[in-house]
């Protein structure tokens, strides 16, 4: 009986069916594609898998906060530090190299998550009214920088698809927000955004500084969205203006499928990740069977209104559950 | 009353800046004074910066591409006043055109058949988005997204890569600067645009429909409990944000005689930037002749911007600076320490 | 730290310094007074009432003494030092004033735990470990509830008493000097009710001071050592313990004397002759419950009772059809059986809902009071496809007669009435449409004096003219006042329904505890 429950309870988890899916996409790729995940390739395959990854996280931290926070900047951000990297550093003998190009990226990162968060949390722009004009602005300055796509040739952001010993470099750049995730956890700030997003009033009426709060909130995910863009820049190997978009796109994608509630509160970096997961390997599962491009354009729309569909479901099933017992 | 000398120095402009808000927060909720403002002025600009600015056919040029935004930002207009974006506007302007000219230049279809067809395409998808949004509660950006792009990957594995059709003839002369209306030397699309403005106007005042919509995106939950029809006000809005980008997307095919994948692109943002930087609003405040004036003010605004060198990233830097200054006059969230 | 000398040369007046002094504090939203001269002094060890009718400025005198809201003029001083003026509610709390506020500020996705210690942690830094959270957490709630309530639990799931019991252990955790109770007992029921007035004077004994508000006059007379009037965002009076009679309070609070105030109490001839308009045939609220088998005559008042959640709120929304229940209900309203099984089977057949959560269930924020009126009623106005606002607004002005509805123009927004006036307006919606059964649910929440007899009034006409009324109420007062018959709800069964004739407040209050001499 117990162990029934605890499988119960962990279906009704918000992350539970990003989970599956993961699980159920990685059986059929290994079956369909296993080259992509043998130990040669493995490296190339999470660092493909990186930037999803990265812009899913960077999304999440503004909808957990609440008050119809999102951040629609994502994309064009890692943008704008993969056109950085490419357009400026990398042709320039001082700036180049790993330590210009990272510090580049974390505080272009965390100055425009922060500026977002000063916009809706001082400012009090509503939140898709203020990413959005973040995001305009960014996609004109990305297209000045990179009219066109720019090649970048051989540099440091190479080594993103390949290994140190035998961890993937991308796998660091996806654990590094994770673990600065989870060392936020210990702090009171986490318990301070869910409060702040369950319910914004009280959390201030009781003394929290929300307006702190969420402005941490988008610079963290500015900050992600950041080395996402270092990611971005290892796959590409080019400075593009034009994917920023598709970015943003996934990540709303992710968030959604991953269980966060998007009025804030509920949900988890964790789930985010798990559905970013699917649906990149959804993506090449759908390479691997040669699916022309324009079909996978079709199921990412697909997927997110499947997403919202299956997720509402069953979230508002388990809290009338909740509510009888 | 007596009052400290203190107290009333600090007390007297406060008075003064809240009478003149008041005054201005009555206009602008019936004629945006603001924006006129800017219009006026930018009118000006432009007559002194740019030669030519103000002849007839350059009038009739800015005015055709005028409402050709706020034609696109009509149904864009409906669905902010329920609280959301749609962002499946540029799908369905491609999709249109790509279906008058492939329709009628390729497979040679009757152009009142194709008029149907994209109508009844666009309102049952529309559709879609608005049902879907109201039953799950989802924000329509994320909906819409979806949709958006199932609608742009269909019509991109219908188009193939091939060259798409050409549009009706008739259609060209509808857009041109030199067209005519029943004889009259005003382009039918200006017409046309000008028409459907009062029309919407008018029945977002004076209807039920337009009372139930403002009614549904002031407070949802007050308007079920109102027996307001609100989950077939949603359906309907999405329904005519699609039909209104389809009706852009073929009056485009026919501006540039075929359809290409990219030419909605531009109408997504633009269309956002005419409803808030026009004055409407989340949570059911402004109208469609709001979002005119703003169509007037942009397309005004990016005719000088080009006339002077500047390039389309520059504008939508602008647009996006645009939208926080608008916004910031009059559109912000109320302080959490006025909700308490 | 928001504790802060800025002068100190203000003397006492009296003997013994006073923690809190206010003084001439005046506070304007837009070009709305809510508080003019407000003065008033709390002494360490005290609880002090402040009463006040609605829009007497007592939750704006709240606002500013937690640093919710900055004041306009006046000042404030602790101990006898002037305070800086507060920024926000941390600097509040720093200086030692913790508040309840009014509305249930409860946090639903967080757990019981996380309830009690938000706000007490910095943005980071975490300042008391957890098991001692736990440890202090249960020990607060054991006092206020008698019991343990499971600290990780979501509190989605508590009763609205136990949630209020977390809120207002999140203000004790804090260890206030000066504690603001504001209307935080009308969601407790009775026993946690007297917990938190024992705490309450264990508290005043080591010193602190509380700041009572409620609506509630014998729990003003249960507890307070000294009361504060406040009318029309001004101090009108300080009375002790022994000078305030609810006489002398009404008419303070009024400016009228209490027999001006209680001159519309009258007693009505129930309709019990009456014909069914309305009944409910084995409607089960929960799967264990017995069928209700109700009937509502013509021109009767029926008053829903009990404590909070006890099944009474989805009794009143199951005759709309707004829940699910087993069993049905039907309608005779149009003289012949009808059942009902959606809102708008229940408005065809005369019957309509007047929701209990203004705010979010009532109006329409930025609309205008017109718009607000008519939409229930908007078919009635159209002509050729165009509603003709002339028709909505002499239906309007029929009623800002009767109601005594407070306003200028049907164009202004409703937001710039006062409370009480949009409620009036929200009733007003409904009963425009000529009903024959009104459901209201608590409809005088949160609404002044003035404003609850002049729609007792409204309702004692429509009765005579054959209305009938489901009124779910939360005060006592009022069901003496209104009611023909009240069924009192306990666990999801009609406990007891008990004849106008018969009803006391001893019985009805005895009768929300399940006690059976009540029958």
């Amino acid at each position: 009986m117990t162990r029934t429950n605890k499988i119960l309870r962990l279906w009704q988890r918000p992350y539970a069916i990003a989970a599956i899916l993961t699980i159920a996409l990685l059986a059929a790729n290994l079956i369909v594609n296993p080259a992509a995940f043998s130990p040669q390739y493995m490296p190339q395959t999470i660092a493909a898998f990186a930037p999803f990854a990265l812009a899913a996280m960077a999304s999440t931290p503004a909808i957990l906060g609440g008050g119809g926070g999102i951040d629609i900047s994502v994309g064009p951000v890692m943008s704008l530090v993969n056109i950085v990297i490419v357009t400026l550093l990398l042709p320039s003998q001082l700036l180049d190299g790993p330590v210009m190009g990272v510090t580049a990226a974390l505080v272009l990162g965390l100055g425009i998550g922060a500026l977002n968060g000063v916009l809706v949390a001082v400012l009090r722009y509503q939140p898709i009214i203020a990413t959005l004009c973040a995001m305009l602005i960014l996609i004109g300055i990305n297209i000045r920088l990179a009219p066109s796509p720019m090649q970048a040739g051989d540099n440091w952001t190479d080594a993103v698809s390949s290994s140190w010993g035998p961890v993937p470099v991308a796998a660091v750049l996806i654990l590094a927000p994770l673990a600065l995730w989870s060392l936020l956890g210990k702090t009171a700030w986490m318990t301070n955004l869910y409060s702040v997003g369950g319910s914004d009033t009280a959390a201030f009426t009781a003394g929290v500084n929300v307006t702190a709060v969420r402005v941490v909130a988008y610079a963290t995910g500015g900050l992600f969205a950041g080395i996402g863009g270092i990611a971005l820049t290892g796959i590409l190997r080019s400075g593009d203006s034009t994917v920023g978009m598709q970015y943003t796109l996934i990540a709303i994608t992710a968030v959604v499928l991953g269980g966060t509630s998007m009025t804030g509160g509920r949900g988890g970096m964790g789930g985010s990740l798990a559905a970013a997961a699917a649906i990149f390997l959804f993506q090449i599962l759908l390479s691997a069977m040669r699916v022309p491009t324009p079909w996978l354009n079709l199921t990412y729309g697909a997927m997110l209104i499947g997403a919202i569909i299956v997720t509402v479901r069953t979230s508002t099933a388990n809290k009338t559950k909740g509510k009888v017992a | 009353m007596s009052s400290p000398t203190n107290a009333v120095s600090t007390d007297t402009p406060r008075a003064k800046s809240g009478r003149i808000r008041d005054i201005l927060t009555r206009g602008k909720g019936r004629v945006p004074m603001l924006q006129l403002v800017m219009l006026t002025t930018l009118i000006i600009l432009g007559a002194s910066l740019i030669p030519g600015f103000t002849r007839l056919n350059s009038v009739y040029s800015m005015l055709i591409i005028a409402s050709f935004l706020g034609l696109a930002a009509l149904g864009q207009t409906l669905v902010v006043l329920l609280g959301g974006l749609d962002l499946s506007v540029p799908a369905f302007i491609v999709l249109s055109a790509m279906l008058t000219s492939e329709l009628y230049g390729t497979y040679g279809w009757p152009f009142p058949a194709i008029a149907a067809f994209i109508v009844l395409v666009s309102l049952v998808v529309g559709g879609i988005s608005g049902y879907i949004s109201h039953k799950y509660r989802v924000q329509p950006l994320i909906v819409t997204l979806g949709v958006g792009t199932v609608v742009t990957g269909a019509t991109l594995i219908w188009i193939g890569g091939k060259q798409p059709g050409s549009a009706p003839a008739f259609l060209s002369n509808f857009v041109s600067p030199v067209g005519t209306t029943f004889g009259l030397k005003i382009p039918p699309a200006v017409v046309l645009w000008c028409l459907l403005a009062v029309g919407i106007g008018l029945i977002l005042r004076h209807t039920k429909f337009g009372k139930s919509l403002y009614a549904t995106g002031s407070s949802i939950r007050a308007a079920e409990l109102a027996l307001v029809p609100t989950r077939r006000i949603w359906v309907s809005a999405f329904s005519l944000s699609a039909l209104s980008a389809a009706v852009v997307g073929a009056l485009l095919a026919g501006f540039s005689g075929s359809a290409d994948l990219t030419m909605g692109d531009p109408y997504l943002f633009q269309s956002l930037t005419a409803v808030i930087v026009g004055g409407t609003a989340f949570g059911a405040r402004g109208d469609y002749w709001h979002t005119f004036i703003g169509a007037l003010l942009l397309t005004v605004l990016s005719t000088i911007l080009i006339g002077v060198g500047f390039s389309s990233s520059d504008q939508t830097i602008i647009y996006g600076i645009l939208i926080l200054v608008v916004v910031a006059g009059y559109s912000r969230d109320r302080a959490l320490r006025d909700r308490v | 730290m928001g504790l802060q000398p800025v002068s100190e040369e203000n003397t006492p007046a009296t003997s013994v310094t006073p923690v809190l002094r206010v003084e001439k504090v005046a506070k304007s939203y837009g070009h709305t007074r809510a508080l003019t001269a407000c003065d008033m002094e709390l002494f360490s060890g005290e609880i002090l009432a402040v009463m006040g009718e609605n829009g007497s400025g007592k939750s704006t005198l709240v606002k500013i003494l937690t640093g919710v809201q900055n004041l306009d003029e006046g000042t404030l001083s602790m101990d006898g030092r002037r305070l800086r003026p507060f920024s926000n509610p941390v600097d509040g709390i720093s200086a030692g004033i913790v508040a309840v506020f009014q509305e249930v500020p409860i946090i639903e996705n967080q757990t019981v735990l996380d309830n009690i210690w938000v706000g007490y942690d910095g943005v980071f830094r975490n300042r008391l470990r957890k098991a001692e959270k736990r440890h202090i957490a249960d020990k607060v709630l054991k006092v206020l509830l008698g019991r343990q309530l499971d600290l990780d639990q979501h509190t989605e799931s508590l009763s609205l008493s136990d949630q209020q019991a977390c809120c207002i252990a999140r203000a004790l955790v804090k260890k206030p000097k000066i504690l603001i109770l504001d209307e935080s007992t009308s969601a407790l029921d009775i026993a946690t009710r007297d917990r938190l007035f024992k705490t309450c004077s264990e508290l005043t004994g080591e010193g602190t001071s509380i700041i009572f508000i409620s609506h509630r006059m014998d729990e003003v007379m249960a507890i307070a050592d000294r009361v504060t009037v406040l009318r029309s965002g001004r101090t009108v009076g300080h009375f002790t313990r022994g000078e305030a009679t609810p006489e002398v309070l009404v008419s303070s609070m009024t400016g009228k004397t209490f027999a001006q105030a209680e001159e519309s109490v009258d007693v009505r001839t129930p309709g019990l002759d009456g014909k069914v308009q309305l009944e409910t045939q084995d409607l089960k609220l929960s799967a264990e419950s017995k069928g209700i088998n109700f009937h509502l005559r013509k021109g009767e008042v029926v008053a829903l009772a009990g404590l909070e959640g006890h099944g009474q709120d989805h009794f009143l929304r199951a005759l709309w059809a707004l829940e699910p229940v087993a069993g049905a209900v039907v309608a005779y309203t149009k003289n012949q059986a009808q059942k009902i099984t959606s809102p708008a089977d229940a408005v065809r057949a005369s019957i309509v809902y007047v929701p209990r959560d203004r705010r979010t269930e009532g109006i329409f924020p930025n609309q205008s009071i017109g718009d607000n009126f008519s939409i229930a009623t908007m078919s009635q106005d159209v002509q050729f496809g165009v509603v003709k606002p002339s028709r909505s607004l002499t239906r309007l002005k029929a009623f800002k007669e009767t109601l005594k509805i407070k306003m200028s123009s049907d164009r202004d927004p409703i937001t710039t009435l006062s409370g009480g006036n949009q409620q009036k307006v929200v009733l007003a919606r409904w009963l425009a449409s000529e009903p024959d059964v009104v459901l209201l649910n608590d409809p005088t929440r949160g609404v002044d004096l003035g404003a609850k007899r002049d729609i007792y009034a409204l309702m004692r006409r429509m009765t005579q003219q054959g209305v009938s009324f489901i009124v779910l109420s939360t005060e006592v007062d009022e069901i003496l006042e209104i009611a023909d018959r009240t069924l009192v709800f306990r666990e999801n069964n009609v406990f007891v329904e008990l004849d106008r004739t018969m009803t006391t407040r001893e019985k009805l209050v005895s009768s929300f505890f399940g006690h059976e001499d009540s029958q």
